[in-house]
C-alpha cells in the first residue's frame, strides 16, 4: 500500500513536470527593460503590449524598469551585468549616447539583421534626422523608440508679472538675458530666473545649432572620434553666456548631473513664501518627454504654462537641434525564435497607430511621418499645440554632421569630464575668461584621454 | 571547548571525523549533482594534470633564454644569499639589526626627500631602505655584529662553511623555483628587454616575492631539522584528525577567497571591456594607474581621511569607554546604548548625516551652528569641509565597534595593579598612563588594524550617499574620491575597463596588507598581551 501511494506521487510529480515545460515551450517570454518608473509612460507602453499579447498569444512581455529613479547608465550596466549571469533581459532601452559602445560591446544583435522584408520597408517612413543617427553603414542595430529635443518651459503667469509678452518667449540668449532681468526685479523671491539639468545634452545642442562639432572626425561618424573640441570659439562663447546668467544669478541647478525630473520638479513647485503660483524658476529647459507631465501638474498646481522652441546662441545659429533619447537593442544571448519575436514586437511597437499612441500620450516625438499625419487628419494638434514644437523645430534642421549628434564609445565618461568642468564654473560667481579656458582646456585633456583609452580596445 | 576535548578523549574521534567528511561529501555531491558528476569531475581533475604539466612544458620551451634566464638568475641569487644571511640569524653566528621606530622614521624621511627631489618613487623606496639599515649599522652596539673581524673569523669554521654552502646551493634551487611562481602566470612579461623602466623594477620585486614565498617554509624546514628543536608540542597526532576539522574552512577559503583573488590578479593584466576576449597587456594597467593624476589625488584623500577616522575613533572609543565603564547605576544600559550605531548600515548613517549637513539654511547644522557663527555653510559642497563630514559619519559608525572592545578590554585590567598604584600615589592620570592603557595594548593593536582596514575598504557606502566623491578640486579629481570609492564608482561606469578596475583592488589588497605587515613588524612588539 505504501508502496503504492509512493508510486503514485512520483506519477503525479513527472506528469506536472511534462505539463509544465510543454506549457512553457507554448509562450516565448521576453523581458523588455525601460527607464521609465513615473506613473504614465509605463501605462501607455503596457497598452500597446496588451494589444501585441492580444494578437500573438504565444509571446508575454515583461516591461519593467530597474527601480523606483532607474536612469539610462543603470539598466544599460544592469541588463550587461544581468546577460553575464546568463538572464538577459530580451529588449533593452538604450540612450542615444549609448548607441556605439552597446555597439561595440557585443551583447546585442543587429535589428535589421533579423527584420522581415516588409518590415524593413516600412523604414523609409521614419524622420531620416532619427533614423540616420541608429544606422551603421548599412547596419540598423537598433530601433529609434522615445526620441525626443529639448524646448523651453516657461511659466506664463510670471511672463506676466513681469511685463513680458507670454505668447512671446526668449529665442535667443540675448533675449534670455533681457527676459531674466525682469523677472528677477519683478520676483525677487525666485530661487533664480532659469534653471536646467547639468547635462550636456543641452551644450550639444547649441553646438548643433552653431553648426559646431561636439568631437572631431565629424563627430565621430567618418571615423572614431579622438579628439573632443571643447575649447571651440563656439564652445568658449555657450560657457561665457552660461557662466554669467549663473553668475548674475539667473540661473540654478540642484547639484545633481543628469537630473532631468529634478530640474523639472523645481521649476514646477516649492520654494514656498512667494506671491506667484509655481515653483522656484520662470523658465527651464527639459525634454519633449516631459511635456504630458509637466502639463499636468502644471494645471494642478494652478499656473499657465507655455512652450517655446529651445533659445538658439543667437540669430545666426540656425543649423537646427539634434535628437536625443533612447532606442530598443535585442539581445544576443536568447534563441532565434525570440529575437525573431523581440523584433517582430519591437516593428510593432514603433509601427505608425502604436508611435502616434506613444507620441501623444507621452511627448515624445512620433518617428514615423504618418503617425505625425494621423495626429493632424484627428485634429490632435489645433487641441494640443505644444505636441508639435519638437516635430516643427527637428523638421527644419539641416542635416549635417553637426546637427547628426555626436557618436562615441565612451559616452558617458567624456561627457563626466566636460561636466565635472562645467559644475566648477557654474559655482554662483562670475569666473574670468583665463578661469572658463583653463577649466575647459582640463576637461578637453581629459576627454582626449578616455577616448584614447577606449578606443585602444577598438584598433 | 572543554568538552569537545573530552570528547576526542572518549575515543569519538573516528566518529567525529567520520561526520565531518561525511558532510563534506554530501555536501559537495549535493552541489555537483550526484555521485557520477563528482566522479566526472574528479577524473577531469586528474586528466587535467598532465594537460597542465605539458603546457607549461611547452611555455618553458617558447620562453625566450633571456627572460627565462632572468627569472633563474634573480631568483636563485636571492635565495643563496637570503638562505646565508637567514642561517647565520638563525644559528646566532651574526647578530642581524633590526631598525628601530626610529630609524624607521629617518629611513622614511630620507626616502621622502629624495622623492620630492624628483628621484623616481621606486630608487627612493631603495635609498630609504638603505638609509634605514644603514644608520641601523651604524648605531649598533653588539659582540656579533655584522661589521666586526671577529665576527666573520668566528664563521670561518668547516662545519658553518658546509652548513652554509649547503644552505645557499638549495636555497638558490628554492628560489629560482620561487622566482617562477610569480612570473608564470604574469608570463615572464616584466623580464623582456622591451619593457620599461617601470615594469622591470616590478619585475625584479615580484621575482623576489615569489622566492621568498617559496624560501619561507623551506627555511623552517631545513632550520627546524638542524636544530632539532623541542617540535610536536601539537594536541593532535597523525593528520587524519587535524585535516578533518580543517578542511571545512581550507574549502570556504579556497573556493571563496583564494580563487576569486588569483583570478582578479591575473585580470589585472589584461584589457577587457564588455565581451572582449581579454587582451595580456603585463603590467600596463597598473603604470596607467600611477600616471594618473586622479588616482594620486584618490591615494592623498584616502591616506588623509583614513588617518582622521582611525584617530578621531579610536580616541573618543577610549574616551567613552572609560567613561561608560564607570561604576554608575544603569551602566549596563548605557553601554547598549552606545554601541548602537555600529548596527547602523554606512547607508542609513550617511542619509543621518545629509539631514545634519544638508545645503540648506534649515540643515540641522546650519539651523543650530547659524546663530552661533553666522551665516550657513555649504558643508558637502565644500572642499575642505566635505572630506571632515566623511570623517564625522564614519567615526560615528565605528565607534560602537571601538568602545565595545575598549569597555571589554577596561574589565581585564587587573584590580590589584591599579590598587597598588593608588596606594603608592598615583594619581587618576598617572594610573591611566602607566598602567591600564599598556595593558590595553593588545585591543589598541588590534582596533588599530580593523580601524584602519575599516577606513579603507569600508567607507563606499558613506562616501557614495553623502559626496558621490566630490566636490571636484580640479583635474577630474574629488575631495572625497577615495580609492574604494573610485574602485567602485569605475566598475559600475557604463564603459568600465575591467583590468583596470583589478589592477585597482590589486593595490588596495597590497596597500592593506604592507600596513598589517609592518604594524605586526612595529608596533605589536610595543604590545603587551597579559600572561594568561
Amino acid at each position: 500500500m505504501k508502496k503504492l501511494s509512493i508510486l503514485m506521487v512520483l506519477v503525479s510529480l513527472v506528469m506536472g513536470m511534462v505539463f509544465i515545460s510543454s506549457a512553457q515551450e507554448a509562450t516565448i517570454e521576453l523581458d523588455f527593460v525601460h527607464i521609465f518608473s513615473d506613473d504614465l509612460r509605463p501605462g501607455v507602453l503596457q497598452g500597446i503590449i496588451d494589444e501585441y499579447q492580444a494578437l500573438n498569444p504565444n509571446v508575454k512581455i515583461n516591461a519593467y524598469s530597474t527601480n523606483a529613479d532607474s536612469d539610462y547608465d543603470e539598466v544599460f550596466n544592469s541588463a550587461m551585468a544581468n546577460a553575464d549571469l546568463g538572464n538577459a533581459p530580451s529588449i533593452v532601452q538604450v540612450e542615444d549616447g549609448l548607441t556605439q559602445q552597446a555597439i561595440d560591446y557585443g551583447y546585442y544583435v543587429p535589428v535589421s539583421d533579423y527584420a522581415t522584408e516588409e518590415q524593413l520597408a516600412t523604414l523609409d517612413d521614419v524622420f531620416p534626422s532619427i533614423l540616420g543617427y541608429f544606422f551603421e553603414g548599412d547596419t540598423l542595430w537598433s530601433m529609434p523608440w522615445n526620441i525626443s529635443n529639448p524646448v523651453l518651459y516657461y511659466n506664463k503667469d510670471m511672463f506676466e508679472a513681469a511685463g513680458l509678452d507670454p505668447e512671446n518667449p526668449p529665442t535667443t540668449f540675448a533675449e534670455i538675458d533681457a527676459a531674466c532681468e525682469a523677472i528677477m526685479t519683478a520676483i525677487p523671491e525666485l530661487r533664480a530666473c532659469m534653471n536646467w539639468a547639468m547635462s550636456s545634452w543641452y551644450v550639444e545642442q547649441w553646438l548643433a545649432m552653431s553648426n559646431e562639432l561636439f568631437v572631431n572626425n565629424d563627430n565621430g561618424r567618418s571615423g572614431r572620434a579622438t579628439e573632443a573640441l571643447f575649447t571651440s570659439q563656439t564652445m568658449l562663447d555657450i560657457v561665457t553666456w552660461w557662466d554669467s546668467l549663473d553668475g548674475n544669478g539667473y540661473f540654478t541647478y540642484n547639484g545633481r548631473l543628469n537630473d532631468m525630473n529634478g530640474e523639472g520638479a523645481t521649476f514646477l513647485t516649492g520654494c514656498s513664501g512667494k506671491a506667484m503660483r509655481g515653483g522656484c524658476t520662470a523658465m527651464t529647459i527639459n525634454s519633449t518627454a516631459g511635456i504630458t507631465l509637466i502639463q499636468g501638474y502644471s494645471k494642478t498646481l494652478g499656473f499657465q504654462l507655455g512652450i517655446g522652441r529651445l533659445p538658439a546662441p543667437s540669430d545666426t545659429a540656425t543649423n537646427g537641434v539634434t535628437i536625443g533619447g533612447g532606442s530598443l537593442f535585442v539581445s544576443v544571448d536568447q534563441s532565434d525564435e525570440e529575437i525573431q519575436a523581440a523584433v517582430d514586437f519591437i516593428f510593432f511597437l514603433t509601427n505608425t497607430e502604436n508611435a502616434a499612441k506613444w507620441h501623444q500620450g507621452t511627448g515624445y516625438m512620433p518617428i514615423r511621418q504618418s503617425s505625425f499625419d494621423l495626429g493632424i487628419e484627428a485634429g490632435f494638434y489645433d487641441e494640443n499645440p505644444f505636441f508639435r514644437i519638437a516635430i516643427d523645430q527637428l523638421s527644419e534642421t539641416t542635416p549635417n554632421f553637426a546637427s547628426a549628434g555626436a557618436v562615441l564609445g565612451p559616452n558617458t565618461a567624456v561627457k563626466r569630464e566636460l561636466l565635472t568642468s562645467l559644475q566648477e564654473l557654474m559655482n554662483g560667481e562670475f569666473d574670468s575668461p583665463e578661469t572658463i579656458l583653463e577649466k575647459l582646456t582640463s576637461a578637453n585633456e581629459r576627454a582626449n584621454a578616455e577616448m584614447a583609452d577606449y578606443n585602444r580596445d577598438f584598433e | 571547548m572543554e568538552l569537545a576535548r573530552k570528547w576526542l578523549e572518549r575515543g569519538w574521534k573516528p566518529l567525529i571525523v567520520g561526520v565531518i567528511f561525511a558532510f563534506i561529501a554530501w555536501f559537495v555531491i549535493g552541489q555537483a549533482g550526484g555521485f557520477a558528476t563528482l566522479g566526472e569531475f574528479l577524473a577531469g581533475a586528474v586528466r587535467v594534470v598532465p594537460d597542465a604539466i605539458s603546457l607549461i612544458a611547452q611555455y618553458y620551451q617558447s620562453l625566450p633564454t633571456g627572460q627565462l634566464m632572468g627569472s633563474l638568475i634573480i631568483g636563485g641569487g636571492v635565495g643563496a644569499i637570503a638562505t646565508i644571511a637567514v642561517y647565520c640569524g638563525a644559528y646566532g653566528w651574526v647578530k642581524f639589526p633590526r631598525p628601530s621606530i626610529r630609524e624607521v622614521f629617518v629611513g622614511l624621511l630620507v626616502g621622502i626627500i629624495f622623492q620630492q627631489a624628483g628621484i623616481y618613487l621606486f630608487d627612493a623606496i631603495i635609498v630609504a631602505v638603505i638609509a634605514m639599515f644603514g644608520l641601523t649599522f651604524i648605531i649598533q652596539k653588539d659582540k656579533k655584529r655584522l661589521f666586526s673581524l671577529s665576527t666573520w673569523r668566528s664563521l670561518m669554521t668547516p662545519s658553518v662553511l658546509r652548513l652554509m654552502l649547503m644552505g645557499a646551493l638549495f636555497g638558490g634551487v628554492a628560489g629560482a623555483i620561487g622566482g617562477q611562481l610569480l612570473n608564470y602566470p604574469s608570463q615572464h612579461c616584466t623580464l623582456a628587454i622591451e619593457a620599461d623602466i617601470f615594469t622591470q623594477q616590478a619585475g625584479l620585486v615580484l621575482t623576489i616575492i615569489g622566492a621568498v614565498v617559496v624560501l619561507f617554509p623551506f627555511w623552517t624546514v631545513t632550520i627546524q631539522r638542524g636544530k632539532r628543536t623541542e617540535h610536536g608540542g601539537g594536541y593532535f597526532k597523525g593528520w587524519l584528525t587535524p585535516l578533518a576539522l580543517l578542511t571545512p574552512t581550507l574549502i570556504s577559503l579556497v573556493v571563496f577567497l583564494y580563487y576569486p583573488s588569483v583570478q582578479i590578479a591575473l585580470q589585472s593584466m589584461t584589457r577587457q571591456r564588455g565581451r572582449q576576449d581579454p587582451r595580456f597587456v603585463c603590467l600596463e594597467n597598473y603604470a596607467d594607474l600611477i600616471a594618473d593624476n586622479v588616482y594620486r589625488s584618490s591615494f592623498i584623500t584616502t591616506f588623509f581621511i583614513t588617518a582622521g577616522i582611525v584617530l578621531f575613533s579610536m580616541a573618543l572609543g577610549l574616551m567613552i569607554a572609560l567613561l561608560a565603564s564607570q561604576k554608575v547605576r544603569g551602566a549596563s544600559l548605557y553601554r547598549t546604548l552606545l554601541i548602537w550605531p555600529y548596527a547602523v548600515s554606512p547607508v542609513v548613517t550617511a542619509v543621518i548625516f545629509i539631514a545634519i549637513f544638508r545645503n540648506d539654511p534649515n540643515g540641522f547644522a546650519n539651523f543650530y551652528l547659524g546663530g552661533l557663527l553666522g551665516g550657513s555653510q555649504n558643508w558637502i559642497g565644500s572642499q575642505t569641509l566635505a572630506p571632515m563630514v566623511i570623517i564625522l559619519a564614519s567615526v560615528w559608525n565605528a565607534l560602537g565597534f571601538n568602545i565595545l572592545f575598549y569597555v571589554a578590554g577596561l574589565q581585564n585590567v587587573p584590580k590589584d595593579l591599579l590598587e597598588a598604584a593608588q596606594i603608592d600615589g598615583a594619581n587618576v592620570v598617572q594610573r591611566f598612563i602607566r598602567i591600564t592603557f599598556p595593558m590595553l595594548s593588545p585591543f589598541t593593536f588590534f582596533l588599530l588594524i580593523t580601524n584602519i582596514t575599516f577606513g579603507v575598504y569600508g567607507l563606499y557606502g558613506v562616501v557614495e550617499t553623502l559626496t558621490q566623491g566630490g566636490p571636484a578640486i580640479g583635474e577630474g579629481a574629488g575631495a572625497t574620491n577615495v580609492l574604494i570609492y573610485k574602485l567602485y564608482s569605475d566598475l559600475l561606469s557604463t564603459s568600465a575597463q575591467i583590468g583596470n578596475v583589478a589592477a585597482q583592488s590589486v593595490i588596495l589588497f597590497v596597500l592593506v596588507a604592507i600596513i598589517t605587515i609592518v604594524q605586526f613588524q612595529f608596533v605589536e612588539r610595543r604590545v603587551t598581551y597579559s600572561g594568561d
